[in-house]
């Protein structure tokens, strides 16, 4: 109990000082995104002095101090409040994270856990059949993988499936004449636009999946008690499963929890060699149009995912190794 | 009597390329109920042949040639899945102390239980009850059961490890150094713990341990091995009063004095050979205070003078003199 109270401080402390460094960050950046702001609307034609004093209020620019400005941050953040985004005039970036957010968990999130949970089988597979065929190749083919540039190959994958061959499609998450519902068409229409970019991020990771989890299942297999699970004449599965594999997979929980947290800021490229509708697209465009506030709201967002994956990393920890449980923290 | 083991000129080889021949020719016959004491040096084989007997000799360790009678089936040729039953019921073993031999992520409990749900038709009451049963013999309180291994001291865990090893009743147990890592109080309690098993279950032992005066207490016949092959073997109690091997000599030199319990525990001078290759000589000969030019020329024989079995041209003579005389 202290040690999960110690780890809730641990997590508030770390995300005051993420939501902080994200309140300075751009504010230390040259230029004033009121301006930026303006030049954008100057580019449509010009613009009344009332009208950009409406569009300074409206956009939310406080004119006191930094102290003052830091406190109606805070109370900004609080409420989920980042803001209008300057691209996406008049949505206003919670709106804009909101429409983003579910593809990417959906696409990255599947594909990182269909990833951790195949590579870790065959994982399994290899090293219980190590030196073995099975093992020689999946080895090898897990080290090609491993190396692979992904955008590379989601590049080619898009090339040659979607734009010569016509099998997927090259844009988007569902079908562009259809409306999100709950229908088996669009779902079968989001399955079909996801396939290609789960693929490619899948295969970039699962091999590193894989050859960890072969590495800590031959490390336990030389493991005294392994040796005494053969001894006492177990069930070779048994022995696997509750002996090797149970024990070689807790250094990888910790990896997993932390994919996971990676999950929303870390398929930038996938998704936009793909131009699929999430965070990582998103991004790409804040960028692009110097959208700060929506660059603000999104690093957030990302650095709130890790923080909270570090955090359900250590009480997976927890969950799993007895020796964390009851020894409390070390 | 019956014998339970019957192993026949076992050899255990390191690798394959430049092999280190590390057990040459074991011959072992362990009756029912007896104890075995396996002494010598470390890196003499003991350890090497104890695994190779219970068919656990890993990579690259491989036995060679040689047969493993165990309760009637040759466990050399056995297959893997009348081996794995055969497993535990008939031969147990007990790590060396102060290896990590239990399961961390599994209660002390589930590795009571997953062994004998396994090897017998015991109901989960009956499971626990003899889990616990196993646990009072070697003066462990019941709930240690739920707990996990890192939550025990080494004497525990070790006398545990004991407890485990005798659940299933098997024929016998090998016991690797079982108390070396544990400090003397500790190995003590461990050394009683195992009389009193003795006499409360029947059970064959192969005790293995570089302490001569611990296998002398407590095994009714010695073996003594030095660079991978058997020395001398006979019966503890003649061995106290005779040992004939210069090498058995010497361990018995190193023992600590009970009239001068500080003094130094001396080794014996020199050290083993490369087991890399083997050389027609008697291999301790190097060694050896009472060696000739026929020690160094030629390679001893074990043989079998009725009283002892014995690797020495020297001492073999004495032993001749000592049965003649009938003293
Ligand atoms: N994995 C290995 N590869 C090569 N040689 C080995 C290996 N393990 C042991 N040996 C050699 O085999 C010989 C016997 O080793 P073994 O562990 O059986 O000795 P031991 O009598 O049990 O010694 P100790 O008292 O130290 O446990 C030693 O000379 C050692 O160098
Ligand atoms: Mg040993």
């Amino acid at each position: 109990m202290e040690y999960f109270l110690r780890r809730v401080i641990f997590l508030i402390g770390t995300l005051w000082v993420a939501v902080t460094v994200n309140f300075f960050i751009p504010r230390a950046m040259p230029g004033n995104p009121v301006e930026t702001m303006m030049a954008r609307f100057h580019e449509r034609g010009t613009m009344s002095p009332s009208a950009m004093k409406a569009i300074t209020v409206m956009l939310g620019i406080s004119h006191g101090n930094i102290f003052q400005q830091y406190g109606e941050y805070l109370n900004h953040v609080v409420h989920f409040n980042f803001g209008v985004s300057y691209t996406y005039f008049p949505y206003s970036v919670t709106y804009m994270i909101s429409h983003a957010l579910p593809w990417t968990l959906g696409l990255v999130g599947v594909a990182t856990i269909f990833s951790f949970g195949l590579g870790t089988m065959f994982g399994i597979i290899a090293a219980m059949r190590r030196g073995k065929a099975v093992d020689g190749s999946l080895t090898i083919l897990s080290s090609f993988t491993n190396t692979f540039p992904y955008f590379w190959f989601g590049l080619m994958a898009l090339y040659f499936l979607s734009f010569v061959y016509h099998w997927f499609p090259l844009t988007g998450a569902y079908g562009a004449s259809m409306t999100p519902n709950l229908s088996w068409s669009f779902i079968g229409s989001v399955a079909y636009h996801g396939f290609l970019p789960a693929l490619t991020i899948m295969i970039s990771s699962i091999g590193g999946w894989l050859l960890g989890m072969r590495n800590n299942m031959i490390n336990a297999l030389n493991e005294d008690y392994v040796l005494l699970a053969t001894a006492k004449g177990l069930k070779p599965s048994w022995v696997a499963w509750m002996y090797v594999a149970r024990n070689a997979i807790l250094p990888n929980l910790t990896g997993f929890a932390m994919a996971l947290g990676f999950v929303v800021g870390g398929s930038l490229l996938t998704e936009i060699v793909f131009s699929y509708p999430g965070i990582g697209y998103l991004l790409y465009n804040a960028v692009v149009n110097e959208d700060f506030p929506l660059m603000q709201g999104i690093f957030l967002i990302i650095v709130v995912c890790v923080v909270l994956a570090n955090f359900v990393a250590d009480l997976a920890y927890v969950m799993f190794d007895p020796r964390v449980r009851r020894g409390g923290a070390s | 009597m019956s014998v339970i083991v019957q192993a026949e000129n076992v050899s255990v080889d390191y690798g394959r390329k430049n092999p280190v021949h590390a057990v040459r020719n074991v011959s072992l016959t362990i009756e029912e109920n007896q104890f075995v004491g396996l002494v010598g040096e470390s890196g003499c084989g003991k350890s090497t042949l104890g695994f190779a007997l219970a068919r656990l000799e890993r990579p690259p360790a491989q036995i060679i040639s040689g047969t493993i009678q165990i309760v009637g089936q040759d466990w050399r040729t056995l297959a893997a899945e009348p081996l794995r039953r055969a497993r535990w019921t008939e031969v147990s073993v007990v790590l060396q102390s102060g290896m990590n031999a239990l399961n961390p992520i599994m209660t002390i409990g589930a590795q009571f239980k997953d062994v004998m749900e396994q090897h017998t038709r015991m109901s989960p009451a009956e499971i626990v009850a003899r889990a616990e049963t196993m646990l009072e013999m070697v003066q462990i309180q019941p709930e240690v059961l739920g707990r996990y291994p890192h939550e025990l001291s080494g004497g525990m865990k070790q006398r545990i490890a004991i407890a485990l090893a005798l659940v299933l009743q098997p024929k016998l147990v090998i016991m690797d150094e079982p108390t070396t890592a544990l400090d003397m109080v500790v190995q003590r309690q461990i050394v009683e713990n195992l009389k009193e098993l003795r006499r409360q279950q029947a059970f064959s032992m192969l005790f293995i341990s570089h302490d001569l005066g611990l296998v002398l207490e407590l095994a009714d016949q010695v073996v003594v091995m030095y660079a991978g092959e058997v020395v001398e073997r006979q019966s503890a109690t003649s061995m106290l009063d005779h040992p004939w091997h210069p090498y058995t000599r010497a361990l018995m030199h190193s023992l600590p004095d009970p009239e001068n319990p500080k003094g130094s525990y001396e080794g014996i001078p020199g050290t083993p050979p490369d087991l890399h290759h083997i050389p027609t000589a008697c291999l301790y000969a190097p060694r050896c205070p009472l060696a000739t030019d026929v020690c160094r020329a030629q390679t001893p024989p074990l043989e079998d003078l009725k009283v002892v079995d014995l690797r020495c041209f020297v001492t073999r003579e004495e032993v001749g003199v000592h049965v003649g005389t009938g003293a």
